[in-house]
Formats: C-alpha cells, structure tokens, sequence
C-alpha cells in the first residue's frame, strides 16, 4: 500500500485529479461555511433582480429565481458527488460479483454472465436511465440506483479478466491442491489482488455517475427540490438565460461538472497506470521495439 | 466563405416579402380539423381562416361577426340570425344560411367532438328560413346563447357533407381548410410551419398584408432569440424570465396584460372516496389524508401564493381563489377572502386533526399511524415554470411536516394518472377558458366524474344543483349571484388550490409591421384584429 501511494505521488497526473477532487470535496463538505447565500432561503424576486450580471454581491451572478449562483455551486456540489460517490459503489460491487464469478468458475457461468453483461452493455445506458426514472419516483436515491445498476458492466469485464488471470498463478494453484474451498480462495488470494483494480476504476465510473446525473436532472428527471448542477443547468435551460445572455448560470455548473469528471478521470487513469504500468507506454511504441528487436516478439506478445 | 455570405443575405433579402408577417410560437396545431381541435393553436388558425357568428373581441365583449342583426323570441328559446350580405368561401362559393344551419347541426350531430358538441347540448332544432336567415330553437333559454356560438365555425357544406359523421368525421384531416375568414390556408406541415395568404375579398374586413407564416419553434427560448435576430415579427409566448433582455431593446416592443382567453394554474387533490370512483376506469389511489378538508386547509394555509408568482412568473400574475378567473369580468367573485399565508395556523389544524410527527423523521403520519403525509405531486413537463413552483410547494409544505415526492410528466401520461382513472395524490396543471363561466364551472360537478373532465373527483349535490341552476337561469344578476356563490363552495371545500392566474407576454418588433393592437384589454396579438390591421413599414 505504501508502494502504492510513493507511485502515486510520482504520477503527476493521478495528483492533480487528487487534488481536484479533495478540494470538491471540501467545498461539498463546508458548503455552509463557504456560501454567501442560503439557497432555500425565500426571497422576494423582481424582473430586475433575475439574472443579475456577477457582481461583488453576486460573484457569480443570479438566476433565474434571484438567487445567487455561487450559493447553488458550491451546494449543488454536494449531489454531484453523492450521486457520484454511492452509484459508482453500487456499478462496482455488482460489476466486482459478477467479475469475480464469472473469471474465477469459468465455463458455463462464465458464458452465461458474460453474455447478459453483453446484453447489458448494448443498450445504451441514458435512454434507458431516462425510462428507468420516468418509472420511478425521481428522488435522489432513485437516481443513484438507477445509475449504478445501468453502469457496472465495463467493470464486470475488467475485474473478470483480472481474475483469469490471477486464478493461473501458483499459489492459487497450490492452494487448491491442498483443497481449500472455492470460497475461501476467491476471498483470501483472488479478491486482495483484484481490489486495487476495482479502486481504480470506481473512480472511473465516478466521473460516469455524474455526467449521467446531470444528464437526467439536465433533461427535467430530477427533482427540482435537489439542488444539483444538472439541476441548475435545467432552471437556466428551460427558462431563458441564452435569451437573456445569462452566461453565468450556464457557465458555473457547467465547468463543475467538467472540473470533477476531469479529476476523476485523471485520478482514475494514475491509478491505472500504476496497477498496469503496461499501459505507461503506448502500444505503438512497443511494436516499433518489437520490429527492431525481432527476437523479442515471442515474449512481447505473448 | 465571404461569397457565399453574401449571397444567403441576398436570398434571405428576397424571400422576405414586403406583405408577409412571420409569427413564431412553441407549439403547433394538433388537427385542422374544427371539431377534433383541442390546442389553442389550432383555434388560433380557425379565428383567421374561418368566420362564426359571433366573435370575442379583444374589449371581452361579445360582437356579430357573421351575424348582421339577431333577434330572440319573448320565452328565449327561438333566436332568429340574420347574415352579412357577402360572405365568401375561399373557393368562391357564396356563404349562405344553408351553411350555418349544416354547422351548427354537424357539431350537435357529432358527439366525439370534444367542445363543440358541449357548445350545442341546448340546441333542439337548426333550420335555414332563407338564403340569409337562420332559426335555432332552443330546448329551453340558457343565458350564454351568444358565448356558446364563438367557437362554432362555419363550414362549407358542399365540402363538409361527404363526411357527415362518426370516424369519417373525427378523422378528415380537413388540409385544404376552406373557410371564409380574413385569410386562406396556402401551406401546411405539420410541427414545422403554417402558412395562410390574405383573403382580400373578404366582406367585412380584408388584411392589409399579403402572408403570415406561423413557424414552430423547438423551445420558447428559441422564439426569443428568433425575435431578437429578426427571424420572426412576432412570438405569442414567451417565458417570463426573456423580459428584462427584451425591455432593452429598441427593435422589440413587449405587451403584457390579460389573455383572450383567461387562463388559470390549478393544484388538484385527488378527493375521489369509494362511493364516487368511477365504477369503468377508477383506480382511486389518492392518499386518504387528502379526503380530510383540515388536511387541504392547512396545505392553503402553507401556501405563499404571493412568493410563488414572484418567483414562478416574477409577478405576472394574480394570486387566484378559484378556477373562474379574474379575467372573466363579473363572474369572478371578487369578493371571497383567501386562506391567509399562515405556517403556524396549517401546523395547528394539522395537529388539532391528530397528523402528528411521532417517529421524529420530519413528516407528520396518518392518526392511526398507518401512512406518512407523503403526497405524489406531478406537473405536465411542458409547462416551463413548474418546477420552481414544484420546487417552492415541497419547500413550504415540508415546513408543516408535509413531504411531496416530485415528477414531471408528459401531458400524455399526465391525463392516463389524472382522470377519470384518479390515479394520483396531486397533480399541478391548468385551464384556459372561454367568456363565459359555464363550462369552467362543470368541472367541478358529480356528471364530470366518469367522462374525465372532473379532475378532483369532487362530489356535491348542493354544489350540482346550483350549476344546473345557473345553467338556465337569464336574469344576469341572478346568474352572478348563484356563480359567486360556487365560488365560495370551490375556496369553502378546497378541491383545488389555485396559485395563481397569469398574464400573457407577447412581443414584437417594431421594424416591420405597424398597427399591432397593443392597448386592448385583452392581449392577443396572433387574433384576426391585429393581423387585419397591421400595415407593413416602408
């Protein structure tokens, strides 16, 4: 674990996504702290005080209901990764289970999970959130469930194949010589050396939980009572800040979302880098050496 | 790249017609077809292409269009027309007495047509006496005669009488639309545009200009940002919150005011009980709390209209009281006091009634216990300010320990919860109206229930008695009386509590057409008195 962090700190990407989201978690965590404005708090709304240009009063500016829009950031921050955060949780453990099973048993459950993760994988995951959530009742831990059972199947696939490939080595070998239980094998040699790779991409599939989050909050899923910055996106949408030049209350939720996708994206991909360090050099490079140093292309690619 | 500039301004410059006024709105006619019509739209394009024999003006008075003098006979049920000498259909066929006497006797023949039919239920017989007379008798003298006939369009009976009724008649998509309106449909594709040339014969009055298209348009913001750039001359909505940008500008001239046709936004509880659900399609699943009036008093009391339309409508609007609205002149009972804004008094009612918060979780349960004050709340999702006021509601009711599980739905779905099969807690929808009240007051009566206009479920007979009364009753001020006092019955019983009533905002520019009628009562500027008395700018 040690190793793990020291590596870590040298992927200066993975740090920066660190970062990234450490410092969104935070504004999440001390959003009542950090937000000049309460945003359930009623206030008495003009036509003039809508869609108020950033000011110093106003950071970033108002929206379409007056309020401030710097307030709804950094509170809206607090659904983006709630929703980010529980749904990955539950696509990784369903995706991890059926990883485990399928790589570890092999043949017939093998066959048979796969092909209903094949099933799950082709159809195409927001239209069927979107229906998913029309359904059902669009509350907050809707959502989260909804998203988490449509996104585990990319980690299913990975977590399976790491298994494959885990299960050959030896001492899982030795141990099923000496006639441990199935159980016990997958649980104390397999599971150990597949978690990390589970970490990773649970980050991963964090930034994929977000971006379907707004989506649906974006195209009027939501609950217009959760402040998120889907949410947000759909006030200033549907009621009129590109006719009003209201830039701002398209901007702040926008580039959070992009913010905490990149983080996560970066931090997932550092992790990965680290479990895979294959994945350092690009493939291309590595035909060039196997081209030059033709004696080698056995082991290369073997 | 600069070539090719120029010359799209140049084709761009040339397809704008001198004559040709280009309308923008979000929605669509949904037939062409007077009597399957249901969208406003649609009956927007029946006002320009076709004539009837009354007309509401944009004053909110009733006026002959068609009609030159009427005269009623001393019991009320005889009314004897007498027609415009002139009148034309845009095929050239001369507009006759026979005609009026087919259309008002085609929509009482066919019951499938959802507001015309309505609008003849008290018609016993039609007859044409000469070429320019015509004769309905009444089965019995109803007040609103003139208010019943705005919206039976006449049509051509040498067209309509191949399709004289049943399928054959909901389903004739009536494409060429001849009628003998100011204008003359030339172009029609569905969803995308309509377009209509002037119909300068016209006999009573002929358009300045030569062609509107009406465009449709993916989103009201889109329409705003249309006007602005000037793709259109005008849009007939738009949302509130496009006010201020548009206030600004030189070129664009905002009205807002009343709506032709008085529109109210209505918050529905479900009181269906098992002696009312409808026996055919009833589900009935509303939440028993909802049948308690101390429940639906409190949730008035915990309901700050006032902040509602300030954020909802940023004021454009009037806090309401009942589903006749405050646009409809005297029959709006200006004198009913409203649940005050009252937290503490909605707490208190609910606690005197034994709703009380004993698990600690916030929302307050059942008496027994059995079931949290929990309500399923939906809105249509084309209605572009509800989820702030969904979102306001779920903040002012969850002060008074009431939750509500929010959805958008689309109107389709909407109508399959909502009625007759009664299949929710509240919903959040709305009703625009004609002049007169008769028909917003039968929403409220026991008939309704199984036929789907009834959305509560509510169920009174002193309530039914006293709009069969109205129904019949001639002496204007005896009418007024018996209307206000259902009113009182509506805010007393609180099937509905009505937010708000709102005000039209329409805008155009003033570059190119003048004349727009802007200082009515009424707003409407797609209405054939504005677009017959535009003139283009030179």
């Amino acid at each position: 674990m040690r190793d793990f962090w020291q590596a870590l700190r040298r992927n200066r990407m993975g740090v920066i996504g660190l970062i990234m989201i450490v410092l969104t978690l935070l504004m999440a965590i001390f959003a009542p702290l950090l937000a000049p404005y309460n945003p359930k708090e009623r206030i008495r709304v003009t036509l003039d005080s809508i869609y108020a240009k950033p000011s110093l009063e106003h950071p970033f500016g108002t929206d379409d209901a007056g309020k401030d829009v710097l307030s709804n950031f950094i509170y809206g921050a607090r659904v983006s990764l709630t929703v980010g955060f529980f749904a990955s949780f539950i696509s990784v453990v369903i995706g991890g289970t059926i990883g485990l099973i399928s790589g570890f048993f092999g043949g017939k459950i093998d066959n048979l999970l796969m092909r209903f993760t094949d099933i799950v994988l082709v159809i195409p995951d927001l239209p069927l959130a979107v229906v998913l959530v029309a359904l059902t009742k669009p509350s907050l831990m809707n959502i989260i469930i909804v998203i988490g059972i449509l996104g585990w199947t990319g980690t299913a696939r990975l977590v399976r194949s790491q298994t494959i490939s885990v299960k050959e080595r030896k001492f899982v070998l030795r141990a099923k010589a000496i006639g441990a239980h199935p159980l016990y094998i997958l649980r104390n040699h397999i599971f150990p050396l597949v978690l990390p790779l589970m970490i990773a991409n649970t980050v991963l599939v964090i930034s994929l939980a977000i971006l379907n989050e707004s989506a649906l909050a974006f195209l009027g899923l939501g609950d217009p009572s959760t402040l998120s910055w889907g949410q947000m996106l759909n006030f200033a949408f549907t009621r009129g800040a590109m006719s009003s030049g209201a830039w701002w209350a398209l901007l702040a939720p926008g580039l959070g979302i992009v913010w905490l996708v990149l983080g996560c994206t970066l931090l997932g991909q550092g992790f990965q880098q680290i479990l895979n360090p294959r994945l350092e050099s690009h493939h291309l490079q590595k035909s060039e050496m196997i081209a030059l140093e033709g004696s080698h292309v056995q082991q290369a690619t073997g | 790249m600069k070539r090719c500039l120029i010359i799209g301004l140049m084709l761009c410059g040339m397809a704008l017609a001198q004559g040709t006024v280009r309308i923008g709105w979000a929605g669509s006619p949904d037939t062409l077809n007077p009597g399957t019509a249901v969208l406003s739209e649609a009956f927007t394009l029946f006002d320009l292409v076709y004539d009837s024999l009354f007309n509401l003006e944009l004053d909110g008075s009733i006026q002959p269009e068609l009609v030159d003098t009427y005269e009623v006979s001393e019991d009320g049920t005889v009314w004897t027309f007498k027609l415009h000498e002139g009148a034309m259909f845009h095929d050239g066929e001369p507009l006759t007495a026979a005609d009026v006497a087919f259309s008002l006797d085609y929509y009482k023949a066919n019951e499938d047509f959802p507001f015309a039919n309505g609008y003849t239920s008290y018609f016993d017989s039609i007859e044409a006496a000469d070429d320019s007379t015509v004769l309905v008798t009444l089965s019995e003298a109803i007040p609103n005669m003139l208010s019943q006939l705005l919206y039976l369009y006449i049509l051509p009976e040498h067209i309509w009488s191949s399709y004289p009724a049943g399928s054959a008649a909901t389903e004739f998509e009536n494409l060429e639309m001849i009628g003998s309106g100011p204008f003359k449909m030339t172009e029609y594709k569905q969803g995308e545009y309509v377009r209509l040339s002037a119909n300068k014969d016209h006999y009573a009055k002929a358009p300045n200009i030569d062609e509107i298209v009406f465009q449709t348009f993916g989103s009201q913001d889109v329409l705003v940002q249309a006007l602005r750039t000037g793709q259109v001359d005008m849009i007939t909505e738009m949302p509130n919150t496009a006010v201020v940008s548009l206030r600004n500008d030189p070129n664009i001239e905002l009205v807002i005011g009343a709506p032709l046709s008085p529109s109210v936004r209505d918050i529905i509880f479900n009181v269906t009980n098992s002696d009312t659900c409808p026996a055919d399609d009833g589900i009935c699943s509303g939440h028993p709390a909802l049948l308690d009036l101390n429940v639906r008093q409190a949730l008035a009391h915990a309901t700050d209209k006032l902040q509602i339309i300030d954020v909802a409508l940023l004021g454009l609007g009037t806090p309401g009281t009942g589903l006749i609205m405050d646009g409809m002149g005297e029959w709006f009972n200006s004198s009913l006091e409203d649940y005050v804004y009252d937290p503490e008094a909605a707490n208190k009612l609910l606690d005197d009634a034994g709703y009380l918060d004993s698990n600690g979780d916030g929302v307050r349960e059942m008496p027994d216990g059995s079931r949290d004050l929990s309500f399923r709340f939906y809105w249509p999702n084309d209605v572009i300010e509800a989820p702030r006021v969904a979102e306001l509601l779920s903040q002012m009711w969850g002060d008074i320990g009431v939750k509500l599980e929010l959805q958008a739905l689309d109107p389709d779905a909407l109508t399959s919860v909502c009625c007759p099969s009664f299949d929710f807690d509240i919903i959040m929808w709305g009703w625009s109206s004609d002049p007169d009240p008769g028909f917003m007051l039968s929403v409220l009566t026991s008939d309704e229930i199984p036929t789907g206009t009834s959305e509560t479920g509510y169920s009174n007979p002193e309530y039914d008695e006293l709009y069969a009364a109205q129904a019949t009753e001639l002496d204007p001020a005896k009418r007024q009386e018996i209307v206000w006092q259902m009113q009182a019955i509506m805010l007393r019983d609180l099937p509905y509590i009505i937010p708000y009533y709102q005000q039209q905002v329409q805008a155009f520019r003033t570059d190119r057409f003048s004349g727009w009628i802007t200082d009515a009562t009424k707003v409407a500027l797609e209405d054939p008195s504005s677009l017959t008395q535009i003139e283009a700018i030179q």
